[in-house]
């Protein structure tokens, strides 16, 4: 009885082999344009043998892949029709179906020595020329930045440039920060073509950025304004404590302070010509209090 | 001796069933995460080759071979049983295209199940009711009164018998199941 069991369901098992294989024993999807040939194996397989390429051929012209569908009826393809010189070659090497677990490689065994040299060196003949910017500026060339075995990564220099290498816009987009808005070109002044980042700008030419003024940009420059900044994001210098001192020695404008500080040595100050003379009466009135101040600790002490 | 058989015989046995399926999704992860999948083609025949050994011990049983231990065989069938089904499901992985394959897996699946409620299972289980319903009768209870004490661990031992029931035909099955498979495959194979 069991076994009569066993024996039952593998016929039923074989009988729906047969006849229903895209059910039974299909191994993945089939390719769109397989699809209606489904059930009919043969129609690729020859059954022990594997696939054959004149099955593949009696359909697929040599002479036309690349250039029609087999639906369509006349060329609707420019493209070049290197697959005749592949007589010798299995079309499995290259082509696969039933997408199996990757299905974007489906052309997973193509190499470029499979085809000959004319094709291999026309790489538009086969491949969409890329229409942008930067490609639009460059020879036709694709061997000196790409090869064969992949688009990227890609041996770009920027000495390829047929155009001057200047208009660094045409092809980087300019970073959203409030301190790059301020530069409408020439980007060399800061960055090289090599790389981005490091930037050859100097900070040090505004303020020096010593051990103790370490920080991050944030820290003075709030609010993502690298052109302005601010000396009271720290606990260090707080408003009402630098405006006493500068007032003491009759400063009072001190809003800038990089204009006379230019490193947090408290000794390094460099008053500049404007902010001198702009300061010689209030310097005057200053050293008269200086004075009084002095004259006043005098008779406290006598 | 007061446990349950339940966890105290079926329990370990479940552990190694759902480790099984544990094993395969991690295995299977790992050759995704590695791009090793392509290792899968190969680890179903080599699982079915593995699982086939293991049937050394039903020849053994069957006395058409006669040169080792039972019981070491017993264990040899068990361990490379579940190794090589391991193996078996990892090939398949989680693609559900062919019917053909996927039933294998699911007797596959049945097959192991009914194997780890196997007779040496079995056995200890009848063994440790029997004594359970001794020490019962010992503290001066009847025989009806042990009997319902004893329900679930009966009821637990009565599922378990039918594993021979399953597991053979199952078996039988699954393995002519597969053959189809790679008749097939070889078949439409490349």
């Amino acid at each position: 009885m069991k076994k009569s069991v066993v024996l039952l369901s593998v016929m039923a098992c074989i009988f729906a082999m047969f006849r229903y294989p895209s059910v039974m024993i299909n191994p993945g999807q089939l390719l769109e344009g397989h699809k209606k040939i489904k059930d009919d194996c043969s129609a690729c397989h020859v059954m022990f043998k594997g696939i054959s390429s004149e099955k593949c051929i009696s359909c697929h012209k040599l002479s036309e892949i690349g250039m029609k569908d087999i639906d369509s009826t006349g060329a609707d393809r420019k493209s070049t029709l290197f697959h005749q010189n592949l007589s010798g070659q299995e079309c499995t090497a290259c082509h696969t179906d039933h997408l199996g677990a990757n299905p974007e490689k489906s052309y997973s065994g193509f190499t470029h020595e499979m085809i000959s040299n004319d094709v291999k060196n026309n790489c538009s003949s086969c491949h969409k020329a890329k229409e942008d910017t930067l490609h639009s500026m460059l020879s036709k060339d694709c061997s000196k930045c790409h090869n064969t075995d992949g688009w990227k990564p890609a041996d770009f220099n920027h000495d390829m440039l047929q155009v001057a290498a200047a208009n660094c816009l045409g092809c980087h987009k300019m970073p959203a920060d409030l301190y790059h808005e301020k530069f409408t070109e020439d980007c060399s002044q800061c960055h090289s073509t090599d790389k981005w980042k490091p930037s050859t700008f100097d900070h040090s030419k505004y303020f020096l950025l010593d051990k103790k003024h370490n920080a991050v940009c944030i820290t003075c420059h709030t609010n993502n304004n690298y052109g302005s900044y601010t000396c009271y994001g720290c606990h260090e210098h707080s408003e009402s404590k630098i405006a006493g001192e500068h007032r003491e020695e009759g400063i009072y404008n001190f809003s800038n302070c990089a204009s006379c500080h230019k490193s947090g040595n408290e000794h390094d100050i460099k008053i500049p010509l404007e902010y001198r003379q702009g300061n010689e009466s209030q310097d005057k009135s200053g050293s008269k209090k200086k004075e009084k101040k002095k004259k006043s600790k005098e008779d406290d002490d006598d | 001796m007061t446990r349950s058989i339940l966890f105290k015989n079926v329990l370990p046995y479940l552990i190694w069933y759902i480790a099984l399926f544990l094993a395969t999704i991690l295995i299977d992860y790992v050759l995704h995460k590695l791009q090793l999948v392509y290792l899968g083609r190969y680890l179903g025949p080599a699982g079915t080759f593995i699982v086939i050994i293991s049937f050394v011990y039903s020849l053994q049983k069957r006395r058409i071979i006669n040169w080792a231990s039972p019981k070491l065989l017993l264990d040899v069938h068990e361990i490379l049983a579940w190794i090589g089904s391991l193996m078996i499901m990892v090939h398949a992985g989680i693609h559900f295209n062919a019917l053909l394959p996927w039933l294998a897996i699911l007797l596959l699946i049945i097959a192991v199940a009914s194997g780890f409620t196997g007779k040496g299972l079995l056995n200890i289980a009848k063994t440790e009711l029997t004594e359970k319903k001794k020490q019962l009768l010992k503290t001066g209870i009847t025989e009806k009164e042990a009997e319902e004490k004893l329900f679930f661990d009966s009821i637990t031992v009565d599922i378990m018998k039918k594993w021979r029931v399953v597991h053979l035909p199952i078996t039988l099955l699954l393995g002519l199941i597969t053959l189809l498979h790679i008749v097939s495959v070889i078949m439409y194979g490349k």
